[in-house]
């Protein structure tokens, strides 16, 4: 596994962070949920946060908006920490994580009045939440009897409704339509803009790479690589070089011999490497071995590519 | 606060189950007076113990049924009060809802303060209204027995009421406080209910064995919640309060404690049991429950 150092990556030194996450660690037991993730967030970022199922991301998340009590770490958000200042340090903050809560017997409308109530925000800001998520003719009917997408929608309604400075969403595509999918790609942006932080856990890789400014992806709890989509892109290209099955073993060699190269991992009838070499480099070895490659080719990395290397146990040679 | 409170009493007046369980506690108490009378009306009619029929309809007459009214509520309105209670705070857990007020008022206490007042006032206003119900189903059949008269209503009266209702409210905060409890440990609305019916029906059982077995097991039955509260109940007095009560032979033979002993230990329950709410409330992880 190619393996980055997540500390020299993590901050983004540029503005005072919106959200630092300083050792954080979560345990149930035996089982370490988060182990000791620092994460700095800075003000109007969009930050992808990536990882396997039981990668620890909803459980960070979790933890960020005050719903779960770290076992160690803390949680810095605009200088105050939810340990000692919980009210100043979420009174900025909204959140969808692991789905919209909601009362089913109330409709969509007095849902969200009780918050705008809680938070001492005007009646209007209702009105527009259910506009900015297209639910204002849905508004009096039950929370109960929306479809999940809907329920999805007013979730990130509640999240938004107050302006915070930081948005926390987890998965908030789950259930949209493709129409809908669209709509939440675009607003992201579109807050992000106006000087909202926003952190964005999603399993859809694509949507990641459209919206996000920075990424951070987890694995076992921890954050084993953080940065900016082209500074992860950047990394050590990455080649497929196909060989006669009868000399995939010498090839394998020879290939392991050249000069800057990682490891090299036989899938199916291609190898793959990664080296700074260029095409030329490893055809002119496999020749010198006698050895005639029908294909070298560069793999350009996408986000997907490069979270499967991460996270995605190799491949049996 | 006042919007915690004011969002809370929201959310109890608009629950069909709330509203069902208030329906049902109502109706149940005007079933039991009309079958009471129906039944006293027959014994009377075939003249069989004309005395017990008798004294039963005196207790439904409004001039003495004040005593049998508050049984009445120390039954069906603890039933009542530990659904509603364990119900509205297990179900904050179910429906997620509890990471919601949590996200905009992330001082814990401050939102199961006002959700425990506010289930609190919500009951007692339940039991005033099942008061009145009582009373309202009372006068109407003492009118159509012809024995409807107010000279019986002077302080003196008011005042025994009062304070009958106040051992009531005393009797059954520390189950009402059981089921928040529950509610807040178990996470869910069927802990906060089952376990304290449970608890209730347990202890009874466990208490009453152990004063009898007596010795020293019979001295910890004072120190528990049935054995205080089934004084409190039956010392607002009646018929009923007289065959059970501290006075009767059961009663003595169950070594009931006094009514300040009584209403001290389940103060103490109910405080202890508010507090660990608190305490459990303030260290628990709200997982989002799928």
């Amino acid at each position: 596994m190619v393996t980055t150092s997540p500390t020299s990556e993590v901050a983004a030194p540029a503005d005072p962070p919106v959200l630092e996450l300083r050792g954080l660690t979560k345990r149930y037991g035996a089982l370490t949920a988060v182990s000791s993730v620092d994460l700095n967030v800075s003000a109007g970022e969009i930050l992808g946060l990536l990882g396997p199922n039981g990668s620890g991301k909803s459980t960070t998340l979790n933890l960020v908006m005050g719903f779960i009590r770290p076992t160690a770490g803390e949680v810095i958000i605009d200088g105050h920490s939810l340990r000692t200042a919980p009210r100043a340090a979420l009174q900025d903050v909204g959140g969808l994580v692991e789905g919209s809560a909601f009362y089913p017997y109330l409709s969509g409308r007095l849902n969200l009045e009780m918050i705008a109530r809680l938070r001492g925000l005007p009646t209007g800001r209702v009105d527009e939440a259910l506009e900015l998520v297209d639910l204002t003719r849905a508004a009096q009917r039950r929370f109960g009897d929306y479809s999940q997408g809907m329920r999805q929608r007013l979730g990130v309604a509640g999240a938004l409704m107050h302006h915070p400075r930081l948005v926390v969403l987890d998965e908030p595509t789950s259930g949209l339509d493709p129409a809908g999918t669209r709509e939440m790609r675009e607003l992201l942006p579109r807050i992000a803009s106006a000087g909202t932080t926003v952190i964005l856990a999603s399993h859809l890789l694509t949507e990641v790479e459209q919206v996000c400014t920075r990424v951070a992806i987890m694995q076992a709890g921890a954050v084993i690589a953080s940065g900016t989509i082209e500074s992860l892109m950047k990394r050590r290209p990455r080649w497929r070089v196909r060989v006669p099955a009868s000399k995939r073993a010498r090839a394998l060699e020879i290939l392991q011999g050249v000069r800057d190269t990682g490891r090299v991992q036989p899938l199916e009838e291609d190898l793959f490497l990664d080296t700074t070499a260029s095409g030329s480099d490893l055809n002119r070895a496999l020749l010198d071995a006698g050895i005639i490659a029908s294909e070298v080719v560069p793999i350009v990395p996408t986000l997907e590519s490069i979270f499967m290397e991460l996270t995605v146990q190799a491949p049996a040679s | 606060m006042s919007a915690l409170i004011a969002i809370e009493f929201t959310k109890i007046v608009r629950r069909r189950l709330n509203q069902i369980v208030l329906a049902v506690f109502c109706g149940l108490l005007v079933v039991v007076y009309v079958l009471l009378w129906l039944a006293s009306d027959v014994v009377i009619e075939v003249g069989a113990a004309p005395d017990v029929a008798t004294r039963l309809r005196s207790t439904l007459y409004l001039q003495e049924t004040v005593p049998f009214a508050m049984l009445m509520l120390y039954s069906f309105g603890f039933v009542s009060g530990v659904v509603v209670i364990g119900s509205n705070v297990g179900s904050e857990y179910g429906w997620n809802t509890i990471r919601m007020l949590i996200a905009a008022e992330p001082r814990r206490e401050r939102v199961l303060l006002a959700k425990l007042v506010t289930l609190w006032v919500v009951v007692v206003l339940a039991l005033l209204l099942g008061l009145a119900v009582m009373l309202t189903t009372s006068a109407l059949i003492t009118l159509a027995a012809g024995q409807f008269n107010l000279s019986f209503v002077d302080a003196a009266y008011v005042r025994d009421s009062t304070y009958s209702f106040l051992r009531l409210l005393v009797a059954t905060a520390p189950y009402f406080a059981l089921a928040a409890l529950l509610g807040v440990v178990g996470k869910s609305a069927t802990a906060g209910i089952a376990i304290s019916f449970g608890v209730a029906f347990l202890e009874g059982i466990v208490g009453s064995l152990m004063s009898l077995a007596g010795g020293w097991l019979a001295e910890i039955p004072p120190y528990m919640l049935d054995t205080n509260a089934d004084t409190l109940g039956l010392a607002n007095g009646g018929q009923i309060g007289a065959m059970f009560g501290n006075s009767s032979a059961i009663g003595q033979a169950f070594n009931r404690p006094s009514l300040w002993h009584a209403a001290i230990v389940l103060a103490c329950w109910a405080a202890a049991f508010m507090v660990a709410s608190f305490w459990a409330f303030r260290r628990q992880d709200l997982e989002y429950q799928g």
